[in-house]
């Protein structure tokens, strides 16, 4: 292959036409991803082989349903395959159909045929077209639209070769006479045509049709400021009506597809083509709907929660492992503290959302398959659009619940920007898993477990507390950012609700292989970073300090008689005061005291910015008690710091509530950053989300504590 | 802008359409058009003119 031709080929289709089953199938694993510019969806790029002579560059471009797009992801189709000068432009394009709505399927088709595109068509699911009754002739279609055709199966891999085959053969035969376009589909109007013909003076070497999409798109194509100016002059000058026109154009061609359709497609009786209306009867009932849904969701969320803990501990075993593997082979020195404290626990901070990511995303791509999710947001899209959410939001914000980082890479599936965007930045608000070790050690702090109403455990009553503080939390600052944030693209709810089908083991293995790939060396970059930083901060410190810092716990040691192992705590525990973690901690003092915190709580916030539940590891360091899973002598330490100020306990009530609420709001995560701003692809996102959700914590936290005090 | 996406969507004037339930929380409707499904807000089914 190293010296064959390279070529591009766009994969265009309808949405819900099976495109990403076409693309998994022509690509396999060599798939990766980019970006369009201006948009946060992810530009998949698959390489395709082609036997010896040619290779080809495949493009998965965005599902649409027409050349007039409404969202920013559907402007990328028009873009890539009008414009000479856009990087995507495909030699040729592979026209995916749904065979079981041919003629819907049919309307973008003839569109893309009139700019010019050489297209292969791909006729997928005949199967399911056959199962309902349809018997479609791809022969006679083929004959119909003078353009080659191959029916393929996702399913069984039929077709596939064939499609291949087609490809090549349609390259061979390029250039096609542009010029020859076929006219039986639209005729421009008296009215375009005068317009197209000036237009053809500012964008010389673009037909007809091109012109004509030119005319309606000229406010947001990336073409020049002059160009830009003279097309708004022509249309002025010719008075003309952009919806009329479309409505005009999509009349005709529907009207010239109708007949054509009729003809290759005998429709036997017998077919079921009620089956999705009768589940749905159910599926979307108003009582039994919601009640299912919830039921799913909470699979879902007890397999996130329950079933990933398994490799997870599994993960953190492996890398307490590898820690000690490296510390005994390796000679004591700041490289292997690196090695060890640094990039495998970091590493190791990044392979551990592994199992939840994949998990989620198995759960959620089978129900996008199915064809599921599309009812989800239909039931629910009343409730969240009070919020400024999409009914698919739900799933992201139940999911946080378990972990914010899959949940919110799985606002994906939300189209519309802000819905999606608000999405992303209320869900780190839901109580994560990670939160519960918080929760856990203040809880059982500052409550105790009496019953209330005769069967309720009081501290069962604050955690449950705790997680609805979270969701409200999470609700008004949607609420609040709905009302703050500009709508760039109109709320539509307007959504084809595909019918049912078995998914697609395939499509739902790349899914999830994708969402954990992106993880790992997107989002994972980040992580790994910061928790180098991390660690450096907390290892060194003023020279002389961390000396000192060892220094006199040794000779403490000896003094008191300490065994080895309460030396080595103690020395830990000094030398992190030294460090410029400690003294981080220190400089915040003055600005978390309102909240009833010393400098130690203040190590422990910073630490505990890698990971929520870093934070009871920090508390075991600081308080120099070796093992960090013994939650009660932590709880006893805890009980035993006395404030200096007042000569009373540290962990009052007030204090342990003020870390709780801010534990509850505050934005502790830096593997959520990382993902929020793989996302939004942008730095400006998570760093707004981080200060709101830390101020809020604050906030909320100084009014507890000077209530309680 | 909803009438450019329906019938871009299949939603083509002239064809039969049929309400088939309401959303559990109201606000949005289950509609069929020929063979299609869709879910559609009331103020977005307003832009379907409807005759007998």
């Amino acid at each position: 292959m190293a010296n064959s031709k390279k070529f591009k080929i766009g994969l265009v289709g309808n949405p819900n036409c099976g495109k990403t089953s076409v693309f998994n199938l022509l690509t396999g694993l060599h798939q990766k991803t980019g970006n369009f510019p201006g948009i946060t969806v992810d530009k998949k790029i698959g390489d395709l082989d082609l036997g010896e002579n040619y290779s080809a560059e495949l493009i998965d471009l965005p599902g649409t349903y027409s050349l007039y797009p409404i969202s920013k992801d559907e402007r990328i189709v028009v873009q890539s395959l009008l414009q000479k000068s856009d990087p995507n432009l495909p030699d040729l394009v592979i026209y995916v159909v749904d065979s079981t709505h041919l003629e819907k399927n049919l309307l973008l088709f003839t569109q893309i045929r009139d700019l010019g595109i050489p297209i292969v068509m791909a006729l997928n699911m005949t199967d399911l077209a056959t199962a309902r009754g349809l018997e479609l002739n791809a022969v006679k279609l083929a004959k119909e639209l003078h353009t080659p055709i191959v029916k393929i199966s996702g399913r069984t891999e039929e077709g596939l070769l064939d499609l291949k085959e087609s490809v090549v053969s349609l390259y061979e035969s390029l250039p096609i006479n542009v010029e020859k376009k076929c006219d039986c589909f639209y005729n421009l109007g008296e009215k375009e045509k005068t317009i197209t013909n000036e237009f053809a003076k500012v964008f010389p070497e673009y037909n007809e049709y091109q012109l004509l999409i030119i005319a309606h798109h000229y406010e947001w194509l990336p073409i020049s400021d002059e160009q830009r100016k003279e097309s708004k002059a022509i249309l002025e000058s010719n008075d003309f009506d952009a919806l009329d026109a479309q409505v005009n154009e999509t009349m005709q061609r529907y009207s010239s597809i109708e007949p054509i359709v009729r003809k290759v497609i005998d429709n036997k009786k017998g077919g079921s083509k009620e089956f999705t209306n009768k589940i749905d009867r159910i599926l979307t009932n108003n009582f039994l709907g919601i009640t299912i849904f919830f039921v799913v969701m909470a699979i879902v969320f007890q397999s996130i929660f329950q079933l990933a803990s398994y490799p997870m501990d599994l993960i953190d075993q492996g890398m307490g492992f590898l820690v000690n593997i490296v510390k005994t082979n390796l000679p004591e020195s700041w490289l292997t503290n690196l090695l060890t404290d640094g990039v495998i626990s970091g590493i190791g901070g990044i392979v551990i959302f592994i199992p939840q990511i994949a998990i989620l995303f198995l759960f959620i791509t089978l129900l996008e398959e199915v064809g599921y999710l599309a009812r989800v947001a239909y039931m629910l899209d009343r409730v969240m659009q009070k919020f400024g959410l999409n009914g698919r939001s739900v799933v992201a914000l139940i999911s946080g619940g378990a972990c914010a980082i899959p949940a919110i890479m799985s606002a994906r599936t939300i189209s519309n920007p802000k819905e999606r965007l608000i999405t992303i930045l209320v869900t780190p608000f839901i109580s994560c898993s990670a939160r519960i070790p918080v929760y856990a050690i203040l809880v059982a702090f500052v409550v105790p477990p009496t019953k209330v109403l005769g069967f309720l455990n009081l501290q069962g009553v604050v955690f449950m507390a705790m997680y609805l503080l979270g969701i409200l939390g999470a609700l008004i600052s949607s609420f609040v950012l709905n009302k703050l944030m500009d709508n760039t693209e109109q709320s539509f709810l307007l959504l084809e609700l595909p019918d049912y089908k078995m998914p697609l083991f395939r499509n739902v293995f790349y899914a999830v292989w994708e969402k954990v790939r992106q993880f790992v060396f997107e989002a994972g970059k980040v992580i790994l970073v910061i928790s180098i930083l991390l660690w450096f901060l907390a290892s060194y410190g003023p020279t002389e300090k961390m000396n000192n810092a060892e220094t006199s716990s040794i000779e403490y040691a000896q003094e008191n008689k300490l065994s080895d192992e309460q030396k080595q705590d103690l020395i830990s525990s000094k030398k992190l005061e030294a460090s410029y973690i400690g003294h981080l901690g220190k400089f915040i003092e003055p600005a978390i005291e309102p909240l009833g915190y010393d400098w130690k709580i203040g190590i422990a916030l910073i630490t505990s910015f890698a990971a929520r539940e870093v934070f009871v590891g920090t508390m075991a360091t600081i308080y120099s008690i070796g093992s960090e899973d013994d939650q009660s002598s932590i709880q006893e330490k805890m009980r035993a710091e006395i404030n200096p100020e007042t000569g009373g306990p540290r962990f009052t009530l007030a204090v342990s509530l003020s870390l709780l609420i801010f534990y509850v709001f505050a934005m502790q995560c830096m593997g959520t950053l990382a993902v929020v701003y793989r996302e939004t692809k942008s730095w400006k996102y998570p760093i707004l989300q981080f200060l709101f959700m830390t101020g809020l914590a604050y906030f909320s936290s100084l009014i507890v504590y000077q209530l309680f005090k | 802008m909803v009438a450019k996406k329906l019938i871009t969507m299949g939603v083509i004037p002239g064809r039969e359409v049929e309400i088939l339930r309401k959303a559990p929380f109201g606000g949005a409707y289950y509609i069929r058009v020929s063979d299609l499904y869709f879910a559609i807000r009331k103020a977005e089914a307003k832009t379907i003119i409807v005759k007998e």
